[in-house]
């Protein structure tokens, strides 16, 4: 049998850790939001999600016991999580011909 | 064409037969939905049914159903969208009409013996004959050799129809995505009488298909639906789908050790399950970054408002179901207590609905659009009402269900992994306590409101663009218009 007040902790590691996806996807919202309507509030909002983000991943540290090369994992999320969502938003400025080139890639007749 | 009225014969062939599959996709929705209900009840009245029709029968049906309605929606939207993209017709249209009934038969004969045939031995007999006994996947046998060779009849006619017209950025990756997914499902017809071994093969198929070549496929079918109902551009799109496939393969194919912590395959798999397994939100968090950007852009005009909301419901429900609550119970650490109980079911239930069922229902309006003759299906679309109040009823009921189902979960963990040490004894007291049993009470209660979520959708199906007489308006932004034409 476990400590019965060991297994809240288990618990509460993974709604942190569904919290912590959550706030992956409010950063990469507002991130994209930012983008669209150059609004530095959304730019804010984003960051701040960000922020939120990285404490629930720090957060599993200690409530995990984690070590070793398990604290790589955490470091491997926090940079996935912030490169992914700007690196998508910066691939669809590109595609799109926003970054100052000319429009490319027109539809098909038929699109 | 006729406005508002049937336009089936207008349809290509490729298009008939994607109907066809559609329609059989749906009635197995339906059976789903119902043996769920059966199955959730039995878990309120352990006798109900007792004898008659079992729960392992009950559950063997509901989920296998939903394998085979969701793989038939795939098959019906490839189709669908085949001869569009490759710019001629299908090469084998016999053997593609010959595959769909020979495969619906064997679907039927198939879940007509499950009914009937609900208990006997277990040997080389049943085994070709009735059920081969791994989950999702239970087809005998004699279906398993007949799924391979329609899948290859498929695979002909899909793969020999972009050879014979032309290639593009999805068809090629839905080709070689096709390859990978059917090549999977032969490992989980290798049988063996060791336990672990026969997991270990069979979560090849469940974990790779479900979060590698689904989600690839049906990236293919998304980025062909966006180009249709957004009007946006096939380069953004297309780059999209190659970023898609490297992270998603990237993360999803070694992700798969988080399958094997606990059937007794070797220790390494802790390590690497864990941390594969946890970068798979990644690239379902970035692709809601693509949605917001597409949706924006276009200001969220489209020519088909319920494909539309059901294609961001495939956003957000795919990030939610498989995203947040995969990774809540991913790491070793808290899957040692997770592991198996209602908590897995919860991330079930929400993460192929929110992945796969969103998906094709989103791709059925499309067709519908274009059954209907082209018509009108945006603001101020008559009967609006019914597709909006099906799908808010069906995320309704799957989200409160799959809350539901976290907190009996929660529960199990708690009483009979962490009280009662995992012992038969306690996994039979975690299913009595009062938590338990209300959140099975609830879990019926979601279930009744989905089932009525989803009559409504497929009275929706036959009603959506009746009465409409407005022809659909182009939708292609000017510049792209100005450049393609
Ligand atoms: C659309 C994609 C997905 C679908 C349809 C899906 C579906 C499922 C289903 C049905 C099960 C239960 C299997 C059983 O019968 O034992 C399961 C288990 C599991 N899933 Fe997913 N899943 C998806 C994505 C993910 C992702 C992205 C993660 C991780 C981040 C994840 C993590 C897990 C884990 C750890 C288990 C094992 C639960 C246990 O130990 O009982 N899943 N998944
Ligand atoms: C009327 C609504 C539904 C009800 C009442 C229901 C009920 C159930 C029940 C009782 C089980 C067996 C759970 C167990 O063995 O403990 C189950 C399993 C499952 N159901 Fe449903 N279900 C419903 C709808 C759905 C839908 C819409 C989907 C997906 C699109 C779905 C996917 C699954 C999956 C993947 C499993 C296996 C889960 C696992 O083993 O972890 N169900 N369902
Ligand atoms: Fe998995």
């Amino acid at each position: 049998m476990v400590d019965p007040g060991r297994i809240h902790t288990f618990a509460g590691a993974a709604l942190i850790g569904g919290a912590m996806v959550l706030f992956g996807a409010g950063y990469a919202i507002f991130h994209a939001l930012a983008g669209l309507s150059r609004s530095r509030r959304f730019a804010y909002i984003s960051l701040v999600s960000y922020a939120a983000l990285a404490a629930c991943a720090l957060a599993l540290v200690p409530l995990l016991d984690l070590e070793g090369w398990w604290l790589g994992l955490i470091a491997l999320l926090l940079i996935g999580y912030f490169v992914a969502p700007r690196f998508i938003w910066r691939l669809s400025l590109a595609v799109h011909g926003e970054g100052g080139g000319p429009p490319e890639g027109a539809a098909r007749p038929e699109d | 064409m006729t406005l508002g009225g049937i336009n089936y014969h207008e349809l290509s062939f490729a298009q008939r037969l994607s109907v066809k599959y559609f329609t059989v996709a749906m009635v197995l929705f339906l059976a789903q939905m119902l043996f769920g209900l059966l199955a959730g009840a039995q878990f309120l009245w352990p006798d109900f049914l007792f004898g008659v029709l079992d729960f392992n029968v009950n559950r063997m049906v509901h989920i296998n159903a939903m394998v085979v309605w969701m793989l038939y929606g795939f098959i019906g939207s490839i189709f669908w969208l085949v001869e569009d993209e490759s710019g001629v017709p299908l090469v084998g249209p016999r053997i593609a009409e010959a595959t769909f009934w020979v495969l619906t038969l064997a679907v039927t004969v198939v879940v007509v013996v499950y009914l009937v045939v609900q208990s006997g031995p277990g040997n080389q007999w049943t085994l070709w004959l009735i059920n081969e006994g791994r989950e999702y996947i239970e087809a005998p046998r004699w279906a398993d050799i007949g799924i391979v060779l329609c899948m290859v009849a498929i695979f002909y006619n899909v793969a020999g129809t972009f050879v014979a017209g032309r290639w593009s950025g999805i068809s090629g990756v839905l080709v070689l995505d096709l390859i990978a997914l059917a090549g999977l499902y032969l490992a989980g017809m290798f049988y063996t009488t060791n336990l672990p071994m026969d997991q270990y093969w069979w979560w090849w198929v469940i974990h790779l298909w479900v979060e590698a070549t689904w989600e690839v496929l049906v990236g293919c079918i998304m980025a062909w639906g966006l180009i249709k109902t957004l009007g946006a551009r096939r380069r953004i799109v297309t780059t999209w789908l190659y970023i898609e496939v490297a992270l998603m393969f990237g993360s999803g194919i070694l992700g798969l050790g988080h399958h094997y912590f606990w059937i007794g395959t070797p220790e390494y798999w802790l390590g690497i399950g864990g941390f594969f397994s946890a970068l798979e939100p990644i690239p379902l968090v970035a692709m809601v970054v693509h949605a917001v950007y597409d949706a924006g852009r276009h200001s969220f005009r489209s020519n088909n408002h319920p494909a539309l909301a059901w294609l961001i419901a495939h956003a957000f429900g795919n990030f939610l179901g498989a995203g947040v609550w995969g990774f809540m119970q991913t790491l070793p650490q808290i899957n040692m207590y997770t592991h198996g109980t209602q908590w897995s079911s919860s991330h079930g239930h929400l993460a192929f609905f929110g992945a796969y069922t969103t998906i094709v229902v989103a791709f059925i309006y499309l067709a519908i659009q274009r059954l209907r003759g082209d018509v009108w299906m945006s603001a101020g679309m008559d009967g609006a009402w019914r597709w909006k109040w099906a799908l808010a009823l069906l995320h309704i009921g799957m989200v409160g269900m799959s809350i539901a189902l976290l907190i009996a979960g929660y529960e199990q963990s708690f009483v009979e992994r962490a009280v009662g040490g995992s012992t038969w004894q306690a996994y039979f007291a975690g299913q009595t306590q009062p938590w338990f049993v209300q959140a099975m009470w609830w879990r019926m209660a979601f279930g009744v409101l989905m089932t009525a979520g989803l009559v409504l959708l497929l009275v929706d199906f036959l009603r959506a663009g009746a009465q409409e007489t407005r022809p659909i308006k182009s939708l292609a932004l000017p510049q792209a218009a100005a450049a393609g034409g």
